[in-house]
């Protein structure tokens, strides 16, 4: 490396890029490159001097439709304005491209199309909470009827409570005391087929319950709310005071039984209303 | 993504800018498609996309290419197999006609005749076109129907600048052969294939 200052200098001018002799160096070679380069493919472009037929008709649709840089555009026009054949079919290629333009009716999209259109987007944008989307898919609407299903049967399904008793003597206060309400002559009589006296003495209220124990009842007001509702043949539960020794109960309480019985299994589920 | 939904504000966005190009849309599906009620699926189709897809637009660029080339698309992938309806003009008849480009004096006739082929235009520019094959069809239809520029039907059918011009040039030449058959079958155009005089 030489330690001549002067050539060091130069060097570093050379070398640098921002510096104004640099870019004056790039600015002529650059000139220079592209006047040579330039006149290379003008000379291997033999359509800028003077375009063929062939080349100025690949060409005719572009030059129409305004699509050539002004270089291509004006070998074109040179070449038909000596060329009547390539006149004639610029001048078909025009008429083409105006009876497009002009011949064509102007279909507008039906109404109806439009109105769909606006209801789809609108159904698309309508909701605002896109959390919700979900539930207007037909496996939520399933889901949500299984649960409330479920809901209802774990509701109505009080596993049989079972009975209570508590005792006092010969008194016993039952609760949960299930079975169907009936006549007992009725009853009697379709069982053991001996004479129904109920059409001259009237019916005689009972509880059957589901070993065949019978129960009459205390007169009690009760009863006759029970007798006025006419809930006959109807399961119930009820509770009250029982005297052992004859099956005879004073009801306190008595509930109306639903049997639900389970979809999946045999199983009875029971929901007892408050009469 | 089917599931996504859009804001109202971007529906209204949407609509504000898309329902301007609806007739266009429905013109050019009409061209492709050749029957009303596809026509009208394909918009909606096309619509329902763009607007699912209206997030991934650029505002400040072409709305009309972007939808257009959902259009396209969406004809592409979806129509283009069930259209094999029979197009209004047999091909096997004309199929030398696609092939060559219109001879010279068929031009001539054309040019000496425009004045008189003005009535004949309605019904039939829509068979021609309808006629011309579908790449080329659509690739003259954006230019000279819809006017996009030659870059912008590029982007809309996604193939080079140079593919955009080939298919405009040689759908012309076709179109040109049909609307000359029609004008000759009209009899606007002394056809040599009608008078076979001794020449």
């Amino acid at each position: 490396m030489p330690e001549n200052p002067a050539i060091c200098a130069v060097v570093r001018i050379l070398r640098g890029r921002n510096n104004i002799f640099c870019r004056i160096w790039n600015f002529s070679f650059e000139i220079v490159v592209l006047f040579f380069v330039k006149k290379r493919i003008g000379g291997a472009k033999a359509g800028s001097r003077a375009m063929n037929c062939e080349d100025v008709q690949k060409l005719l649709s572009a030059y129409v439709d305004g699509e050539l840089d002004a270089h291509q555009q004006n070998a074109i026009r040179r070449h038909l304005h000596q060329c009547p054949r390539c006149r004639l079919l610029l001048e078909g290629e025009q008429l083409t491209k105006t009876w497009l333009k002009t011949g064509y009716r102007p279909e507008k999209a039906p109404l109806a199309l439009k109105e769909r259109l606006r209801k789809r987007l609108n159904h698309r944008a309508g909701v605002r909470r896109p959390i919700w989307s979900w539930t207007r898919h037909p496996a939520f609407a399933l889901a949500a009827v299984l649960i409330l299903l479920a809901g209802v049967w774990v509701a109505i399904r009080p596993l049989r409570v079972p009975i209570v008793q508590r005792g006092r003597g010969v008194l016993l206060y039952v609760e949960h005391l299930q079975g169907t309400l009936d006549c007992v002559n009725c009853y009697l009589a379709q069982k053991y087929h001996v004479k129904n006296y109920c059409k001259e003495y009237g019916h005689q209220p009972a509880l059957i319950d589901e070993d065949g124990s019978i129960y009459l009842f205390i007169p009690n007001e009760i009863l006759e709310h029970l007798a006025r509702k006419g809930i006959w043949h109807k399961r119930v539960e009820i509770s009250g005071w029982v005297l052992k020794s004859a099956n005879v109960i004073e009801l306190k309480d008595v509930r109306e039984v639903h049997v639900v019985r389970s979809p999946w299994n045999s199983e009875e589920n029971l929901w007892a209303e408050k009469l | 993504m089917p599931g996504t939904k859009r804001s109202p504000e971007e529906r209204r966005q949407f609509e504000a800018i898309a329902f301007e190009h609806l007739d266009a849309l429905y013109r050019t599906a009409l061209r492709l498609t050749r029957n009303p009620q596809d026509a009208e699926d394909l918009v909606q189709d096309a619509f329902l996309k763009a607007f699912e897809h209206f997030h991934q637009f650029q505002q400040g660029t072409n709305f009309k290419a972007w939808i257009f080339r959902i259009l396209t698309n969406t004809f592409i992938n979806n129509y283009h197999k069930k259209m094999r309806s029979p197009s209004p003009v047999d091909f096997e008849k004309v199929a030398f006609s696609i092939e060559n480009d219109p001879e010279v004096e068929e031009v001539q006739e054309l040019v000496r005749r425009k004045d008189r082929l003005n009535d004949l235009f309605a019904d039939e520019v829509v068979t021609a076109i309808e006629s011309v094959p579908e790449e080329y069809r659509l690739a003259v239809l954006l230019c000279d129907v819809e006017e996009f520029s030659y870059r912008e039907i590029a982007e809309i059918l996604q193939v080079p600048i140079g593919t955009v011009m080939s298919r405009i040039s040689r759908g012309r030449k076709i179109l040109q052969k049909f609307l000359m058959e029609y004008a000759r079958k009209s009899g606007y155009l002394r056809g040599r294939s009608d008078s076979p005089g001794p020449e």
